[in-house]
């Protein structure tokens, strides 16, 4: 009887708190609510030395150090000329930290060969957030 | 065996209880309170579930006052679309005048925080309903945002300046200065484009992105310095068959880029403009 006295009162607070959760303090008032109306959302910027943080040998963290110079300084002025989601300079260093750094490299530019204009033919579905195929790390 | 006796048991206590007492549903207007309770307590989406159930229920009488509310639970939720289709009914089946009117503002706000600010200037340059003093302020208000967000910013000011409570010169004169070509039409995109195809990097620094425009000078100049070196060196047709791809892709992208990055800077600027006009006017709404 105790057991079914907790339950009922733990879903009665649950219910409370989620209803509380939902509560605002702003209130409706729609001129104030214009204020923000031209305001820039700030796209979601990459950390790309997330791969030189989270190498475990040196070598990873060479390749890591080549993939941040490189999305830094080369890939920043670049024209957006990849066909796939993740670009491939990323599925690149997600195959070495996931295959490492030999299967890794050789997954890389196998993806970089197939990275083309005639890569529809590969059956890939199509990203509708940025319009481009989807290959991730497998 | 016990268990099932127990069961049987509690089932006809309850049954006995629910025969005892009084039942009850409860009435729209208890509901309807219910919702303006949440609403007032900034509970948007139940107030909107609530809303809902008196929007299904209750008669032609009530509809207008039902979505008006209903619209501002949706508008409290950020689902402008919603809130903009209960205000264009609310407006409809309204029979008061000054409460059509707040439903109008409502509606054209509604579609201002959806950006369809056609739209939005359509709805107003359609209403010809009376207003209130107050409401009209709003209206030149909102009207001058429909301008703004359609970047015709001598009009937005002509209706900002209507807005005003208080139209003396200091007032005015403060609209004016937030109007300035340097505060809503610096840095140019166009500007800043034609710029890097000239100079790599020199748009992005007109923008005011320093650093990329130095790492795309430097790009560009490495590989100009390249094809240069190895034009003199063996062969200018195969010095261009070599570098062209590159340079091609370093030099488009960088001037794309000073285009975006100006256009991202001045989107910027815009909206700390319309910030500070807001918060200027409305203080004295």
């Amino acid at each position: 009887m105790n057991k079914v006295t907790t339950s009922i009162t733990t879903f009665l607070l649950l219910i409370t708190l989620i209803g509380n959760a939902q509560q605002s303090n702003t209130r409706p008032d729609y001129m104030t609510s214009l204020r923000n109306v031209f305001d820039v959302s700030e796209a979601h910027e990459h950390d790309f030395s997330k791969p030189l943080k989270h190498a475990d040998n040196e070598l990873k963290f060479l390749f890591g150090l080549l993939y941040w110079s490189y999305k830094n300084f080369i890939s920043s002025q670049d024209i957006d000329s990849c066909v796939f989601t993740p670009s491939c300079s990323t599925y690149m260093i997600q195959s070495i930290q996931q295959h490492g750094v030999f299967i890794g490299y050789l997954d890389g530019m196998d993806r970089l060969m197939r990275c083309s204009p005639f890569a529809a033919q590969g059956g890939y579905s199509i990203n509708p957030k940025v319009m481009k195929y989807e290959d991730p790390v497998e | 065996m016990r268990l099932k006796a127990r069961s049987s048991l509690l089932l006809g206590l309850v049954f006995s209880l629910c025969l005892g007492l009084r039942l009850q549903g409860q009435t729209l207007a208890q509901t309807e309170a219910i919702a303006d309770k949440f609403m007032e307590d900034g509970n948007f989406y139940a107030a909107a579930k609530f809303y809902s159930r008196v929007y299904f229920f209750s008669d032609k009488s009530s509809l207008g006052r039902i979505n008006g509310k209903l619209g501002k639970a949706y508008f409290g939720k950020r689902d402008f679309k919603r809130a903009y289709q209960h205000f264009d009914n609310a407006q409809k089946l309204e029979q008061n005048d000054t409460v059509r009117a707040e439903w109008f503002l409502r509606k054209t706000a509604a579609l201002i925080l959806q950006q369809k600010f056609k739209l939005a200037l359509l709805e107003m340059l359609n209403y010809h309903g009376p207003l209130t003093e107050d409401q009209q302020k709003k209206y030149f208000f909102l009207k001058g945002t429909i301008y703004f967000g359609e970047e015709k910013f001598d009009l937005a000011k002509q209706n900002f300046i209507k807005a005003l409570s208080n139209k003396d010169s200091a007032s005015v004169a403060r609209i004016d200065s937030l109007f300035q070509r340097k505060n809503i039409l610096r840095p140019n995109p166009k500007t800043a484009k034609w710029l890097s195809i000239i100079m790599p990097g020199l748009g992005q620094m007109y923008a005011g992105d320093v650093k990329n425009g130095l790492n795309s000078f430097a790009l560009n100049i490495s590989l100009f310095y390249l094809f240069a070196r190895d034009a003199i060196k063996f062969s200018f047709f195969e010095s261009f068959i070599v570098f062209y791809p590159w340079i091609q892709r370093y030099y488009q992208g960088g001037f794309e880029r000073a285009e975006k990055i100006a256009r991202k800077k001045l989107r910027q600027k815009r909206a700390k403009v319309y910030r500070e006009i807001h918060q200027f006017i409305t203080n004295k709404l």
